[in-house]
């Protein structure tokens, strides 16, 4: 690739020495290339994109470009653009399109941005592997047989397969670190509140971040410079300050205080994952660091608390995808028929029961009966039955238990006072270091289908992601190479910062890549 | 009778729909009446990726009944989600409040002995507000009366309620329907809502029991829904309520259960039970950040608020003057008692003093008969008048100086309606309607009617005192103008009693 990253794209684009269209095109040849085998995008807007290139180029030569002109981002299915499919990776939005603009894009557009197209992902952000979407799994760009991570594996593979100069993803749980670590590139989930959520399609509010994937902490900088900032449609979006995020990028880390937190590193870590963060964590206390061991006690109660709280919410965003509006609904007519012959099948039963003279049998199938469902019932279970996936619906179901009366307290409420326990852990050992360094998961990319069918598995994966949100932290992964075992693929170094510090952590991930 | 043994116990559930220009959540217009589905934004049709963002006008709105029902406010209130699923419910959720309601602890006045605009007594009573909380409505669900279609209007999803929750201090559908009435007064002096039951701007749900005279415990309650005006609100609880009577006096026990009054029918009947199953899985609204109410912004409502019914009233008849009866006519309506201070106000201004009691009576006595006979009679509110305060300040001065007879100022009043821009003064000259009222004037004329009809004086005279008409209309006939029929009277007495002197009497 001529120009891997968009810092480099735009020094050239300024030379004079390419321009958006050839851009556009260069990247449209390699997603005709390899998106086949690799299956990142769930749709290409190859007419949009360059025509908006041209035009960028028209402004361009009269003297007018836009900061981020030439910078061509894919963009994960969940979050909207007016006008484009935004299908969560889903059945039962697969042909639906969105009616506006996320704030996000919006002020990408604004800037320059061209949108290449959607990216796959698991379904309604929920998964680790991508192996959950509608669309089928993406494969990671570096070995087609495992996995990209999930749930923001198309953006990831779309980054690491030079498709794009950068993507957006969402991080609710590691959506945008764990990807990025097993493709290879960087990736920022923001402090909560930094990035508006308005447009992107809710998994768990109180969690969710968007947050983009490059290929450099520069671009990553870049980009967060654009989509950070208080907005009006969201009112969890935080009027605080934005720095100018590039700035600080070449500041070093002389100085800095890095804690590494004794529970990322213990029992479950990958050998040579623990081998590899020990070897850049030496390289940053030589580049004049100080590092300390720091301890987070109620780490172990991370993935538990996520899961309560992650699908409790869920449960609830989720309860808008009924058939009735938009989106996907099952058949009327055999919604209906299914009801009749079921109540058939019940009454002829019934009718057995009492010439036998069963009398418990007779009661109980005329209770059957009497809770029949009705049209309206049957047409809302049908639809979401058939148009959820299984992972979905999993956690709609363990959402909904967990907010149900008599185990609302016993679950959600207790999850919410383990979260808070576990913010409090994060705010005190910030007293002590201005960031924390630990793996960004416990193992490297595994295959395709490996831990499908075991969920518990599949979550404990999300280890030393899920604090960060639950905390409301910022977080950011960056390559630190490639594992011995499986061969070839990346390995990713997470760091976390106290809240609205994106820009010392983006600085740290510079000292690394150097 | 079985009822009277026992004695009601009544709590409602008050929604009150907001007059606001945009959604509780959203910028959408939230105006009744607009054709189907044309106030939908995609926040409102609950699409994929919308946030709600709170309209700061309801919680304001909020504040002011709060503040206006005596509750106290919460520092710290939150938003949270009810979940059901139906189709007007486009998120599957409603955005409303749980466990931190922004008021609580309030209560209205009554006046149990008072007649319809009347009141009778002191005997105010506090029904307890539990609680006011803010939500959002849902769409409304039009089913097509063959049972098969269902149409969705999604206008009304968003559109700001405040749901009120009494406590049990209700004792009879009497005393349920004053307590509405108030509510009503009070929503539409303060200008938060238009208050119309049948519109739906106000809905009211019932919790009702009854128990045995004299028994502290409370017995099993229904509630008691779909009731769409104040009258169907007291017919479904006396139908209830002796429907609870009954069944305990056949010694049956009462179940609890959720019961649709059936305005047609008369009848309650129970809503079926899967309807009444509900497991809401409240959760706190992760998309919205808590209300924090601060002491000034408290304070700034508190000032802004208006002078609400029983002060008013209370004014009226202490300061202004009225009897408690015209008091309580006039303040029912806030945009009825404006237009009487301001009438008052302009009539003030031309009387300089005097009796200013009987002038308030007299610009009183116009609004309760006239004004509001052709209010009732043309279904107009007193702001789509065509006589203002102003000019109805100058009829009753015409009256109150007697420029006019009574029979005279209704006839100027009914012109005034016709001619905007006309005085009371110019109709009233116009059409010949300003009383003579110059003694010296009508005297002679009367004398000259005497003289003319010898027989009928001595009829009069000889006890015929109905004869006194004919010679008032004779006089009136003659005069060129309007001599006031009460002087014509006087006089006529006096000169006639002059004749009985000296005249021959016929026995």
């Amino acid at each position: 690739m001529e120009y891997p990253t968009f810092a480099d794209a735009r020094r050239a684009l300024d030379a004079g020495e390419t321009s958006c269209e050839a851009l556009v095109s260069s990247f449209l040849k390699r997603i005709d290339a390899r998106n086949d085998e690799i299956n990142a995008f769930t749709s290409v807007d190859q007419d949009g994109a360059l025509n908006h290139a041209r035009y960028l180029d028209s402004q361009r030569e009269r003297g007018n470009p836009r900061p981020l002109a030439g910078l061509v981002l894919a963009v994960k299915d969940n979050i909207c653009i007016r006008g484009y499919p935004v299908s969560c990776g889903s059945k039962m939005l697969a042909d639906f399109s969105s009616l506006y603009d996320a704030t996000v894009i919006d002020r990408l557009r604004d800037a320059g941005a061209i949108f290449i197209g959607k990216t796959n992902c698991d379904e309604f952000a929920m998964g680790s592997s991508n192996e959950t979407s509608h669309f089928g799994p993406v494969h990671n760009p570096h070995a087609p047989e495992y996995v990209p991570g999930g749930s923001s594996g198309g953006s990831a593979a779309a980054v690491a397969a030079g498709m794009c100069h950068a993507a957006l993803g969402s991080d609710t749980g590691g959506s945008v670190r764990q990807p990025a670590a097993f493709c290879g590139t960087v990736g920022l989930k923001p402090t909560y509140g930094r990035v508006s959520r308005s447009g992107l399609v809710a998994f768990a509010s109180s969690l969710d971040a968007i947050g983009p994937l490059t290929r450099s902490p520069e671009d990553a900088a870049i980009i967060l410079n654009i989509i950070a900032g208080e907005d009006e449609r969201d009112s969890t979006s935080a009027p605080v300050n934005v720095p100018d995020y590039p700035t600080a990028l070449g500041d070093g880390v002389e100085g800095l205080r890095l804690g590494l937190p004794t529970e990322y590193f213990a029992e479950g870590l990958d050998d040579d994952i623990r081998r590899m963060v020990t070897e850049q964590v030496d390289r940053l206390e030589d580049a004049g660091a100080t590092v300390k061991e720091v301890s987070l006690p109620h780490t172990e109660y991370g993935v538990a608390t996520y899961y309560l709280i992650a699908t409790a919410e869920a449960s609830s965003n989720l309860a808008r995808y009924d058939g009735i509006r938009y989106g996907y609904r099952a058949d009327l007519q055999e919604t209906k028929q299914a009801l009749q012959e079921r109540r058939e099948e019940l009454k002829a039963e019934l009718a057995t029961a009492r010439t036998q003279g069963e009398e418990a049998r007779v009661d109980t199938l005329e209770a059957q009966l009497d809770d029949e469902q009705s049209t309206l019932d049957a047409l809302y279970t049908r639809t979401r039955t058939e148009g959820f996936g299984d992972e979905v619906k999993r956690r709609i179901m363990l959402g909904t238990y967990a907010l149900s009366a008599g185990y609302h307290d016993k679950y959600y409420e207790k999850a919410q006072r383990v979260r808070t326990l576990i913010r409090h852990d994060f705010e005190q050992t910030f007293e002590e270091v201005d960031a924390l360094v630990t793996p960004t998961t416990p193992t490297p990319p595994f295959q395709i289908g490996e831990k499908a069918d075991d969920p518990l598995e599949m979550y404990l994966n999300d280890i030393y992601t899920v604090t960060a949100n639950l905390a409301g932290l910022p977080g950011l992964t960056v390559p630190i190479g490639t594992h011995p075992d499986p061969p070839n693929l990346p390995v990713g170094l997470q760091l976390l910062g106290s809240h609205f510090d994106e820009a010392l952590l983006l600085r740290v991930g510079e000292t690394i890549m150097e | 009778m079985a009822h009277e043994k026992y004695e009601p116990v009544i709590g409602l559930e008050v929604h009150v729909q907001l007059q606001t220009n945009a959604k509780i959540f959203s910028p959408d217009a939230a105006a009744f009446g607009a054709a189907p589905n044309t106030q939908v934004d995609p926040i409102s049709l609950g699409h994929p990726g919308t946030l709600p963002v709170l309209n700061e006008t309801v919680v304001e709105h909020a504040l002011r009944l709060g503040l206006a029902t005596h509750c106290s406010i919460a520092d710290r209130s939150a938003f949270a989600r009810k979940h059901y699923f139906y189709p007007d419910l486009p998120k599957g959720y409603q955005i409303s409040q749980y466990d931190t309601p922004i008021c609580y602890d309030g209560y209205v006045e009554i006046r149990p002995g008072e007649q319809k605009n009347a009141s009778s007594g002191p005997d105010s009573r506090r029904v307890g507000l539990t609680r006011i909380h803010m939500e959002e409505d849902a769409g409304k669900s039009m089913h097509a009366s063959s049972g098969h279609t269902t149409q969705l209007d999604y206008n009304r999803c968003g559109v700001p309620l405040l749901e009120l929750v009494t406590e049990p201090d209700l004792r009879s559908p009497r005393e349920a329907s004053l307590f509405l009435q108030r509510l009503r007064q009070l929503v539409r002096y303060l200008g938060i809502s238009d208050g119309n039951m049948e519109e739906g701007s106000l809905r009211c749900d019932a919790n009702v029991s009854v128990r045995p005279k004299g028994r502290k415990a409370f017995g099993t309650r229904t509630e008691l829904k779909n009731m769409n005006s104040m009258r169907h609100v007291e017919r479904a609880l006396d139908y209830e309520i002796a429907r609870q009577s009954a069944a305990l006096e056949r010694g049956e026990s009462i179940t609890q259960q959720t019961l649709l009054w059936d305005a047609d029918a008369g009848t309650t009947r129970p809503m079926r039970s899967k309807e009444d199953a509900h497991d809401y899985r409240y959760l706190p609204d992760p998309d919205l950040v808590e209300i924090q109410v601060e002491e000034p912004m408290v304070e700034e409502v508190r000032r802004s608020l208006p002078e609400l019914p029983r002060a008013r009233r209370r004014r009226f008849v202490e300061d202004v003057g009225l009897p408690e009866y015209d008091a309580g006519v006039l303040t029912e309506e806030r945009a009825v008692a404006d237009y009487f201070e301001e009438a008052l106000r302009h009539l003030y201004k031309r009387t300089k003093g005097g009796d200013t009691d009987a002038q308030a009576k007299a610009v009183s006595n116009v609004i309760m008969t006239e004004v509001m006979r052709v209010l009732n009679e043309r279904g107009l509110s007193v702001g789509e008048l065509a006589v203002g305060p102003e000019r109805l300040a100058q009829l009753v001065f015409l009256r109150l100086e007697d420029k006019v007879s009574s029979n005279g100022a209704q006839e100027v009043f009914e012109a005034m309606l016709e001619e905007p821009d006309k005085s009371a003064g110019r109709i009233a000259d116009e059409r010949d309607l300003i009383q003579v009222t110059d003694r010296g004037a009508i005297a002679p004329v009367v004398d000259d009617v005497l003289d003319d009809n010898p027989d009928k004086v001595r009829t009069f005279l000889g006890g015929k005192e109905g004869l006194l008409g004919f010679f008032i209309g004779q006089v009136m006939q003659r005069f060129d103008g309007s001599p006031d029929p009460e002087l014509v009277r006087s006089l006529l007495r006096k000169k006639l009693d002059a004749r009985r002197d000296t005249a021959d009497v016929d026995e």
